[in-house]
């Protein structure tokens, strides 16, 4: 999850570089992605795997 | 036994490149430096929206129909709202660039393969007056679909139970996805997670820190701790950017648009892509999505998967 929201803010800041004319609706994920990142980041890997892991396990399915 | 395929490169060149289907666990292709460059110079290009717009006379030469147009935003192709006089709404995506057709392609395919599916809406796509799912006219390739009708998961208020009915349509989208077989698979995303580790060439763009360094430690621990095993996770064609634009709150349950960036990766990712945008609250646990995780078995997305399972 952390990946994926570093990987769209990369990708979105590198093209709102290239088009600035288009940049608010190339970034209209981003502010969302960073503060999520925000969140997660202080999890690290080995808890926030856990965490993950503990909602799938009990999926209500 | 799949033939060889090719990814399409940047400057029109062909790489030979593993195959891609049922039989394939990882795309190893994905992951070179000429998909990542070819997958770069794709969105690197202005989108071809500033060109005259031909929609209403494709509509009526291709499609036999006539309706009022209006273009919507859309990054890389031209997407135009079709209302016709009968009342039916629709959605016409156009391209004048070659590597839309491919695109194409596999989003007509892909979204054709969902009909009759359960458990989640998607649109249909519309066939031309030959039958074609896909045309290419005059130097213009595109199809039309239809247009689901609702609020954008964005739009709503993201309540326990709206978030479990998301996760559980995602995952019958995917187990959908997994009967289905478009072409162009293979061709250059750069959101396909082979792109990932390369794309810390573009921290230059990156405003300071924290964005910048919480952006490098999350890809550095993406490197070290979570690439090594996605060939231990099951793939499959997946939708690949369930964001909260593209997931819908229709009166028919909950739906899906735009897979343009659909491509071969973990079945795991629609459901981590569509959870990393609901990360919200410091408070709660991973910061909301636990009841969209709760929606999919966690054996949903191992190897082992039965692809004829169902936990109806």
């Amino acid at each position: 999850m952390r990946a994926r929201q570093s990987a769209l803010i990369l990708v979105n800041y590198w093209r709102s570089h290239l088009f600035p004319a288009d940049a608010q609706y190339i970034k209209k994920n981003v502010a969302r992605a960073e503060h999520g990142l925000s969140i997660l980041t202080p999890l690290g890997a080995a808890s926030g795997e856990a965490a993950v892991l503990a909602a799938m396990s009990s999926s209500q399915l | 036994m799949l033939s060889a395929i090719q990814v399409r490169a940047a400057g029109g060149r062909r790489h030979a490149a593993a195959p891609v289907g049922p039989d394939q666990v990882t795309d190893p292709a994905a992951s070179s430096e000429a998909y990542f460059r070819a997958a770069s110079a794709t969105l690197a290009l202005r989108a071809g929206s500033s060109e005259p717009d031909m929609s209403a006379a494709l509509l009526e030469r291709l499609y036999g129909v006539t309706g009022s147009v209006a273009t919507l935003s859309s990054e890389i192709e031209r997407t135009v709202a079709v209302d016709l006089p009968d009342g039916r709404r629709m959605i016409l995506k156009t391209s004048t660039r070659s590597e839309a057709v491919d695109s194409f392609r596999f989003q007509a395919a892909a979204i054709a393969g969902l009909r009759g599916a359960a458990g989640f809406v998607a649109p249909e796509v519309i066939p031309t007056s030959s039958g074609a799912l896909v045309f290419e006219h005059e130097g213009v390739c595109g199809y039309l679909q239809t247009r689901l009708e609702g609020i954008a998961v964005h739009q709503a208020q993201l309540t326990p139970d709206l978030l479990f009915r998301t996760g559980s349509a995602l995952a019958r989208l995917d187990l959908a996805l997994d009967r289905v077989s478009p072409p162009a698979t293979d061709r250059p995303i750069l959101w396909h997670i082979g792109c990932w580790p390369r794309l810390m060439e573009f921290a230059q763009y990156l405003p300071s820190a924290p964005v910048a360094e919480q952006v490098g430690v999350a890809m550095a621990e993406y490197v070290e701790f979570v690439e090594p095993h996605i060939s231990n996770v099951a793939w499959q064609v997946t939708h690949n950017d369930p964001s909260p634009f593209n997931m819908m709150v229709t009166g028919q349950g909950m739906g899906f648009i735009d897979f343009g960036d659909g491509c071969w990766s973990p079945r795991i990712q629609d459901l981590a892509i569509a959870a990393s945008h609901i990360v919200k609250d410091p408070t709660l646990p991973l910061g909301g999505p636990n009841n969209l995780l709760q929606a999919m078995p966690l054996s949903f997305h191992f190897r082992r998967w039965k692809r004829d399972c169902s936990w109806d």
